[in-house]
């Protein structure tokens, strides 16, 4: 009787906890994404990823980048999309910056939340960042600005306490008194 | 020519009076048994009669024999003052130092399988059994699988009075108790029984002695046979009775109460209760400088935890829970992994089995061809094996270092892989969740073992500030003033001198 106990805890815990064998993937078959463009023009939103190129790399070379783009209605439409064209699967885990465009931002500031929140590939340690063209990151030889990165988590912060959060992401502004030595940062060097 | 299936059925049993018909019931017995010998002898000097010996050829020192007994039957000119010849050559005649008589067959026939020899006389239902035991055994040497830096280097020998010899050496106290016991119908193997008496529990050592009395089995040719037979905790990776080759453990675990079994024929010896501590425990310990001891201890149990995770704790987090790694530290892995055939886990227990495979190897082979194989099967055959995309080199140096670290802990290499592979499997296909699942089950087995009613975990679980004193590192010796509470009737290691 208690091993029957014991057997069926530990099959309830297995299927309680979520975890299982279709989380199985392996390294080689995910591509690993280090930074996220987001823009939106009419009804269409735009996706660029970038991606660490293993295959294209050689050995004691540095990581290439990949550039892979998608459309859709919706910010996980988009991404999806670039999902249905590449042969492995789309590893948000290691996105460490997202890019926003500013008046997608300031047209779309719940929907792009409500993306950010809701999945769970995006770690909430993740840098955001508001820019007025995508150029500056795909281009290297555009100059560049000096961008000013929140947190996802201290975004969350700044929109529950109301703050004016399109002017502090664009540096317009000052972040509540608590925030400023703690949380700001710069993700780019100043040209 | 007489078929005897047990020889313990001879218990009891007397001979004839007659010197013809004991000479043909052991000629009958041993009618196929070459190296059996028998001699007549007619003796007519101090008193008129009829004798034989009987032993074994190439068990028997023939000194012994020639001048110590038959040299002194046959010449003596000592006068009789017994009432009986028997006590008469047993008193006055023989050289030899140990001279027992009995009646007994089985008692005759157990004597002469030692070596003994057994002088058959006509007229008395008693026989004399003269100690000529002669055979060559190995000699002490230092033990290879338990080599020390610093400390005594001698090991045990097959033979079980040279054995309790040597730990006499140590124990030179009438307190030691050598108890002896006969396991196997054919074998007739002796075991010792050892332990102190005003320590160990006395409880405990009736128990172990009718344990091994129950033991009914046809051989005892090594004390792995009487380790399995005596253990309850049969199906566990874990060892609940301790096996040392080396006197010195034997005599230091006696001294904290516990009890050792020696056996003919094998010179491992075993001791128990065994705890799990003691899996980590080296005489480097307690012959090196305690700093420099307590080092090598903390190193043992990580590499123990080392060893049983990181193989399951590198799975998970490559196929399950990337997040937890660098950006460009899982890229390299992905890339390392480009083009190998195998699943990541197939990889691993692949690897494990080639890696346990050429550790088996390289013991079994001579020592020097078993150091080219290591290097052959190490670096040539592992880096053809990356080159060739059959595996990743992460993986491999992963399994590797787990496997080099699993060598620190000798005692627990079973433990270490089946524990290896069990917890691959559970996170192969539950993550971390699985990783967790096999831990803890691990552990509630560990909880389970108790070695002869002492919980398997004491030292470790029960926190008592004498027991830590140890485990983790050893206390300096003059912080042991306590021995272990868990089997000892005297806690009392030390004095100081104002106690």
């Amino acid at each position: 009787m208690i091993k029957k106990i014991t057997v069926l805890a530990v099959l309830m815990a297995i299927i309680l906890s979520g975890c299982s064998y279709s989380d199985y993937t392996e390294p080689e078959n995910r591509t690993v994404v280090t930074a996220m463009l987001i823009k939106r023009e009419l009804a269409t939103y735009t996706v660029v990823l970038e991606a660490v190129n293993v295959e294209d790399t050689e050995k004691e070379e540095k990581y290439k980048p990949e550039y892979l783009t998608g459309w859709g209605e919706s910010l996980s439409a988009a991404v999806d999309k670039i999902q249905s064209e590449v042969s492995s699967e789309l590893s948000l885990f290691h996105c460490p910056l997202i890019i926003c465009d500013d008046i997608t931002f300031e047209r779309n500031q719940n929907e792009i939340f409500d993306y950010l929140i809701r999945n769970p590939q995006i770690s909430l340690a993740a840098y955001f960042v508001l820019a007025d063209t995508f150029d500056y990151f795909i281009d290297s030889e555009k100059e560049m600005s000096a961008f000013l990165g929140y947190e996802i988590t201290d975004m969350i912060e700044l929109k529950n306490i109301n703050s004016d959060i399109i002017n502090i992401l664009r540096g317009r502004e000052k972040p509540p008194e608590i925030m400023v030595d703690k949380n700001n940062k710069y993700i780019f060097s100043e040209n | 020519m007489r078929i005897l299936e047990n020889v313990n059925l001879l218990k009891g049993q007397k001979l004839s009076i007659k010197l013809d018909e004991k000479i043909e019931y052991f000629k009958n017995m041993y009618l196929k048994d070459a190296t059996f010998r028998l001699r007549r002898m007619h003796i007519e000097r101090y008193a008129k009669f009829d004798c034989a010996v009987i032993f074994f050829d190439g068990m028997i020192d023939t000194e012994k024999l020639n001048n110590g007994l038959i040299r002194s039957l046959l010449v003596s000119e000592a006068v009789n003052t017994q009432n009986s010849i028997i006590e008469y050559i047993e008193k006055q005649i023989l050289f030899n130092n140990e001279v027992s008589k009995t009646d007994d067959i089985y008692m005759m026939i157990q004597a002469i399988n030692l070596g003994d020899t057994v002088i058959l006389l006509d007229g008395t239902r008693e026989s004399l059994v003269v100690n000529t035991k002669g055979w060559r055994t190995r000699g002490i040497q230092e033990p290879d699988d338990e080599r020390i830096l610093q400390g005594p280097r001698e090991g045990f020998d097959e033979a079980i009075m040279l054995n309790a010899a040597m730990l006499r050496r140590k124990l030179a106290t009438p307190d030691l108790c050598l108890e002896r016991l006969t396991v196997g119908v054919k074998t007739q193997t002796n075991v010792f029984v050892c332990y102190l008496e005003s320590l160990a529990d006395e409880k405990l050592v009736r128990k172990v002695i009718s344990e091994i009395k129950s033991i009914n089995i046809d051989g005892i040719l090594d004390a792995n046979y009487i380790s399995e037979l005596i253990n309850k905790n049969r199906f566990s990776l874990f060892k609940t009775v301790g096996t040392t080759e080396r006197p010195d453990i034997v005599a230091a675990r006696l001294l904290e109460g516990r009890i050792a079994l020696i056996v003919d024929g094998t010179p491992v010896v075993l001791t128990l209760p065994y705890l799990f501590v003691e899996n980590f425990q080296s005489d480097d310990d307690y012959y090196l400088n305690f700093i420099y001891a307590g080092l090598g201890r903390v190193l043992r149990y990580v590499c123990y935890h080392l060893s049983v995770l990181l193989p399951a704790v590198y799975l998970a987090v490559t196929i399950f829970h990337p997040n937890l790694l660098p950006a460009y530290f899982y890229a390299s892995i992905s890339s390392a992994r480009s083009g190998v055939p195998f699943p990541s886990s197939t990889e691993c227990i692949i690897l494990i089995f080639i890696f346990e495979i050429l550790r088996e190897t390289g013991i079994r082979m001579q020592q020097s061809v078993g150091h080219a194989l290591s290097i052959v099967g190490g670096l040539v055959v592992g880096q053809a094996a990356v080159d060739a995309n059959l595996v990743s080199a992460p993986l491999l140096i992963v399994v590797a270092f787990s496997g080099i670290s699993g060598l620190i802990v000798p005692r627990l290499k079973a433990a270490v892989i089946y524990s290896k592979i069990f917890l691959v499997i559970l996170t192969s296909f539950l993550g971390v969740f699985g990783l967790f699942t096999g831990i803890t089950l691990l552990h509630v087995h560990l909880y389970s073992l108790d070695s002869f009613s002492v919980d398997y975990l004491d030292t470790i679980s029960v926190f008592s500030k004498n027991s830590l004193k140890d485990t983790i590192v050893r206390a300096p010796w003059w912080k042991m003033l306590k021995r272990p509470s868990a089997f000892t009737k005297d806690l009392i290691r030390q004095r100081r001198n104002n106690d």
